[in-house]
């Protein structure tokens, strides 16, 4: 067991907080070494709890906003440089034609804080926490703002918050804040893209869970009981590192799953999908009652193979999702041999407790498969078999239970399927003209996709599908009806409505000079994509056409086939009851 | 509602800390209690926590987008708060209760509405050089406004999607006529004309049919002349303003802004109450002119003129001189009131048209009668301030804009000639409405030309009275014609007002009664107008009406199937089609060359098609139970990608009707 340290250390992660930076917390410090030292001693600012109701915040933020201006980007965030190394190793790559022309604004970076997306998180009292980036003295005045904006409304009365600031142009929706306020701790999020406020609300709430599954609510309250306790100097480099990644994982849209509310699985024959299952459940026998709670094996990019539950309970999928990010952030670089033994507390499940995991990776052929990166922008992420527990030391236990789940798999030749699994490609369903699309089942909570084609820009693909989904919903994040169907069609306006347009106005002319160059080059693209997104009580489906002239009527009979191929299939899409005990 | 403010940040930053009430021009608390004043601190705060708010925004937005921002939605648990920047530097706020059921373009509409009414009549805020003075004349306008609002808040939101989302533009008429020879005997004979030539700057037709649901279409502006009319837009909404607030009432007083709406109590007698409960349909025609300018002034002419109100007899016969001595207009006028109930060879000989706010108007009264002075922009001039006078013709509303210095409008004979010459025009125009019934009935269409403005919609018009008709426990609305208010009290108390009916009924030759003029009809308890059988129909459904569930409907239907819907659920379905237009328009495109479409088929029978692009946006709502088996079939032939081809032949023959005039 060349683990056992690491697993001492991290099982008394609870207690040992404040001194896990040290270098016993092995496993964990391993990746953390990347982030900066975004800890250091907060500076006490002058600004924090004090509800007055008569300020003058346009002078106070005037200022700031200059000296903000001048400093170039003093607080390097620690994930950008991954970001850049990971940007530039693509661009490494022979130069791809972009398939999918794209009729989004390019994303801007100009300036102290402009983005495209941004989170705070402060405590109650107005101490900053978090900041996904900007330099931290603009970023201060900023939070000292959002602060006293939330006190000065809630003045009139317990129940009165502020919800949303929207900002509009002559466009349309310019800018939306969203703000998540809590026992504790305040949330916003900021966002020039097409989401609702549900949307914010749902990446808030990710956020927030994030904190209270590294923290449990119990020890929150405890915490904040001391006045103007400053949560940055309790919170670890990991922490900061992992809510980075979040951040950048909601702005990358690298995790559809957190938007779909929903797990995609792997394409797994059925009688496969049962000798797993059946393996899990022989070598869980074992183990004493209460021993333990939930089981999964999860494939390479959190695709879920495989759960383990006793009858009657699941996890929430929130709480997955936090468990995947986090072994996504924090155990990449442990090695297959290893294995971690973590309390983690599940927000959905007892925000007050914690639950201790244990966390395998499966050996694959090649561990430098791992240094791969995909289409997503995501390393590989390795595949593993995670063992929940209620109970603090039954380590070993699931450590001689996952060994022989292991070995069984391995004896079975089921393991490729696990390690290597392969994506269905849109090829396999007579689906003319479709390039790609996403089915959501509602029953099982998981989508499926078809393998991205290697010249799908990603994060033009998760635009158009963000558009497509939002079309389809309420700002409240319903759908429109029980059974919506949305098309959309974004094209290049006609060559002659565009001369029109600039000789109708000179004024227009000059002030869209740069943009009706860009639009010339769209004309050149003929951009004309298609898409559909089909909500009923049953399945989500969005899809997208490839670029050029389709008509609706068959884009609609591609998404009857798409539909009526997924539920043929799904027994092999999708987890359907996973190993029950 | 909460409040509305108006306020210049600017002033602050130039002034000491205890000068930072000069940058709020105007604050109005529509709070009941109103009895305790805001305190100026608790309204200083307020102003600069919507600024703060504004800042904190500007300080996330890109460099390029800075000072682009229009508006911003503040969204409380309860309350939100919306601020517009109307002018450089001059904001104005508005915070209310709502329930979140309507999105912020109500407001914003409203808001930046009131600021271009403000604006005709005052000119722009940064022209004002004493602060005292604008907040008067604000108090004067942008209250008056919002205080009618609060009154009717039916208003803001039983409008259509084309007037909420589309505020910057104007609705145009889509009359069908045969010919356009009325347009050029208007060009040759009172424009170019050599005595207006000089004086008359444009003139504006509008058709406002009563009955606004069936004829959605014809609404709006028919004609205007002048090339560049940058300020049409404003003034055009703020006829449909008044238009849609009176309503039925639509008068000289309205036009001369001598009314304003206030709650009637019970002590007050009927007359001069705005009854909106179940009017008969025979007059909802009718209504519009019963109460035009001249027989309103007249009383009050009468009362000075006879010096003694001794006795009806005297009122009637000094009425009945000066009638028939003043034109002949003001008794073709009255005669009108009586027309339905007069046989039809009576109504070749008076046709009802004549000027409702002209130098005819008698002297007593306010200057606001004679014209109005509105600024108003031609082309890339600066904004000058022009003289408008109004006439009218059946459902037809003509408004004359005369330069300032034009002296000529003060000469009856003039007046008289264009009086006749235009009667005539409206003759011609009338002779070439195209009659027969070949409307598209099958879909709603709504059409913004980003460039000229222009509104071209058949979404049917919500009257908020329809949406009142079904609260009985509303108290009656009141009319008020400020300062003529006493007298017409007095004349209409007493034996004048018991004296009514039979004066309606029968006496045709005994002239304008006072009461006639504000005074809506006797309810009817005759359920035989099919305005009552919707009253029924709207009770029949309500229970359907969270659903907003369209039923399959025959064929012989006229009209759109929207035309058959109860007002709440017409209500309902605009505001859905709000938040749907709303979620489309982003900004995170490129700003030109794309084009989106989206069509959207939702299980309640709605087929709603949307689409954006630099210079036009479009949306068609059909209804989906609706088309045959044999449109279905034809729909699955459609090789175009364009989703609006796919939405049925009807739609494509109109769309491409519409394509080719406009080629």
């Amino acid at each position: 067991m060349s683990t056992s340290g690491s697993r001492d250390s991290a099982s008394t992660r609870e207690s040992a907080r404040e001194t896990r930076a040290g270098p016993q917390a092995l496993p964990l410090g391993s990746v953390v070494s990347l982030s900066s030292m975004r800890s250091a001693s907060p500076t006490h600012a002058p600004w924090v709890a004090k509800p007055t109701t008569s300020v003058d915040l346009t002078n106070h933020f005037m200022e700031v906003a200059a000296r903000g201006g001048e400093e170039e980007r003093s607080l390097a965030s620690p994930g950008e440089e991954m970001q850049y190394e990971l940007a530039h190793s693509m661009k490494a790559a022979p130069a791809l034609p972009r398939e999918l022309p794209s009729p989004f604004r390019a994303a801007g970076g100009r300036g102290a804080l402009p983005q495209e997306k941004q989170f705070f998180v402060l405590t109650a009292a107005g101490k900053p926490i978090y900041s996904m980036h900007g330099p931290e003295e603009l970023v201060m005045g900023l939070m000292g703002i959002a602060h006293t904006l939330l006190n000065y409304f809630e003045l009139d009365g317990p129940r009165e918050r502020l919800r949303t600031i929207t900002t509009y142009d002559a466009h349309g929706v310019l800018q939306r804040f969203a703000f998540l306020r809590k026992k504790h701790v305040v949330l916003l999020a900021m966002t020039t893209r097409n989401e609702a406020e549900a949307e914010l609300q749902q990446q808030l709430d990710l956020l927030y869970s994030y904190l209270v599954s590294s923290l449990s609510l119990r020890q929150m309250s405890r915490l904040f009981e001391r006045a103007n306790f400053d949560l940055r100097s309790f919170l670890t480099e990991s922490d900061f590192h992992n809510l980075d990644q979040l951040c950048r994982a909601m702005c990358d849209g690298t995790h559809l799953g957190w938007t779909l509310g929903a797990l995609e699985c792997i394409t797994l024959k059925h009688s496969v999908r049962q000798r797993i299952n059946s393996i899990m459940l022989r070598a869980t026998r074992g183990l004493a009652v209460g021993t333990l709670l939930y089981g999964m094996i999860v494939a390479p990019d959190h695709r879920l193979v495989s759960v383990l539950r006793p009858k009657g309970h699941t996890l929430h999928t929130t709480d997955l999702q936090l468990l995947f990010s986090m072994v996504e952030n924090q155990l990449q670089l442990l090695h297959s041999s290893q294995e971690v033994w973590v309390p983690l507390c599940f927000p959905k499940f007892n925000g007050n407790g914690f639950l201790y995991c244990y966390i395998k990776f499966l050996p694959t052929d090649t561990d430098s498969a791992s240094n791969e990166t995909t289409l997503e922008g995501n390393m590989h992420i390795k595949p593993t078999l995670i063992l929940i527990s209620p109970q603090k030391s039954s380590f070993y236990d699931l450590h001689t239970c996952a060994s022989e789940i292991l070995d069984n798999l391995a004896v079975a030749g089921i393991m490729p399927h696990i390690t290597a699994p392969s994506r269905f490609t849109i090829n396999d369903i007579p689906a003319p003209l479709v390039h790609h699309f996403i089915y959501k089942s509602k029953k099982y909570v998981q989508y499926v996709m078809p393998e991205t084609s290697s010249t799908t820009d990603w994060s033009t693909l998760m635009k158009y599908y963000s558009h497509l989904r939002s079309n389809a919903l309420d700002s409240h994040g319903n759908p429109l009806s029980e059974n919506v169907v949305a098309f959309a069609r974004w094209c290049a306006s006609s060559g002659q409505v565009q001369v029109e347009y600039c000789d109708s106005s000179e004024e227009l002319q000059v002030e869209d000079q740069p943009s009706s160059i860009f639009s010339e080059s769209f004309v050149e693209e003929s951009l004309n994509m298609t898409g559909l997104s089909w909500i009923t009580p049953s399945f989500e489906l969005y899809l997208l056409c490839n670029n050029g002239e389709i008509p609706k009527a068959v884009v609609m009979k591609s998404a009857r086939n798409v539909v009526g191929w997924c539920s043929r299939n799904g027994h092999k899409l999708f987890v359907s009851e996973g190993a029950v005990f | 509602m909460d409040f509305i403010a108006v306020y210049n940040p600017a002033v602050y930053a130039k002034e000491a800390d205890s000068e930072a009430w000069r940058q709020l021009l105007l604050y109005h608390s529509f709070k009941e209690d109103a009895e305790e004043p805001t305190p100026q601190n608790e309204k200083l705060s307020l102003i600069g926590m919507i600024q703060g708010i504004w800042q904190f925004a500007h300080n996330f937005s890109e460099p390029e987008t800075r000072g682009s921002v229009r508006y911003v939605d503040t969204q409380l648990e309860r309350r939100r708060v919306i601020a517009v920047e109307v002018e450089d530097g001059h904001f104005m706020a508005f915070g209310v209760e709502d329930g979140k059921r309507y999105g912020c373009e109500y407001y914003v509409r409203e808001l930046l509405q009131s600021y271009h009414v403000f604006r005709l009549h005052c000119g722009s805020m940064s022209e004002f050089a004493d602060r005292g003075e604008l907040t008067d004349r604000l108090n004067e306008h942008v209250v008056g406004y919002w205080q009618a609002l609060k009154l009717v808040p039916e208003a803001i939101y039983a409008s259509t999607l084309a007037s909420v989302c589309w505020h910057d533009g104007y609705k145009v008429s889509e009359l069908e006529l045969r010919d356009r020879a009325w347009e050029s005997y208007i060009k040759n004979e009172i424009l170019l004309d050599s005595e207006s030539f000089l004086g008359l700057k444009d003139m504006c037709i509008y058709k406002l049919p009563r009955d606004g649901r069936r004829s959605a279409a014809e609404y709006g502006l028919l004609r205007s002349f002048a090339p560049e009319f940058l300020s049409l837009p404003e003034l055009s909404n703020w006829v449909y303003h008044l238009d849609r607030l009176f309503e039925t009432a639509l008068s000289s007083h309205v036009l001369a802004g001598h009314v304003r709406l206030s709650i009637g109590g019970d002590e007050q007698e009927e007359e001069g109450e705005l009854r909106h409960d179940s009017q008969p349909a025979s007059d909802v025609g009718a209504r519009m002119w019963r109460n035009v300018t001249m027989p309103i002034s007249m009383t009050y002419d009468t009362m000075s003129e006879v010096g003694n109100l001794t006795g009806i007899n005297t009122l009637m016969s000094g009425l009945n001189s000066l009638t028939s001595g003043f034109s002949s207009m003001t008794s073709r006028l009255v005669r009108r009131a009586d027309r339905q109930n007069s046989d039809t060879a009576s109504l070749s000989l008076h046709v009802d048209h004549g000027f409702l706010i002209s130098p005819l108007a008698l002297e007593a009264l306010p200057e606001s009668y004679r014209y109005r002075r509105f600024q108003l922009r031609f082309s890339t001039d600066e904004p000058q301030w022009y003289r408008l006078l109004f006439w009218y013709y059946k459902d037809y509303l003509c408004i004359f804009i005369f330069h300032e210095n034009f002296d000529k409008i003060w000469d009856p004979d003039y007046l008289q000639a264009i009086d006749a010459k235009l009667y005539d025009a409206m003759l011609q125009l009338e002779g070439s409405v195209v009659t027969e019934d070949n409307k598209p009935g099958r879909f709603a269409y709504g059409v913004f030309n980003k460039t000229t403005k222009r509104i071209e919609c058949s979404l049917p018009l919500l009257r908020f009275s329809d949406k009142r008709s079904d609260e009985k426990s509303r108290q009656p609305l009141k009319m008020v014609v400020a300062g003529i208010d006493e007298t017409l009290q007095f004349l209409t108390a007493g034996t004048f007002a018991t004296n009514m009916a039979t004066s309606r009924t029968n006496d045709e030759h005994m002239g304008p009664s006072a009461t006639n003029t504000l005074r809506m009809p006797e309810p009817t308890d005759a359920p035989s107008s099919s305005w009552t059988l919707d009253i029924t129909k709207l009770n029949l459904f309500q229970g359907l009406n969270e659903n907003l569930r369209l039923e399959k409907m025959a064929d012989t239907d006229s009209g759109t199937f929207l035309d058959s819907l109860s007002s709440e659920k017409l209500l309902q379905l605009n505001v859905e089609l709000c938040r749907l237009y709303t979620g489309i328009r982003r900004s995170e495109y490129n700003k030109a060359g794309i084009q989106e479409e989206q069509l959207l088929r939702l299980n309640n029978g709605i087929l709603f098609y949307i689409s954006t692009s630099p210079t036009e946006d479009v949306l068609i709502l059909k209804n989906w139970f609706m088309d045959d088996k044999y449109t279905k079939a034809e729909n699955k032939r459609s090789t175009s990608a364009s989703l609006l081809h796919s939405l049925g032949g009807d739609v494509r023959r109109w769309w491409n009707a519409r394509t080719n005039r406009e080629q």
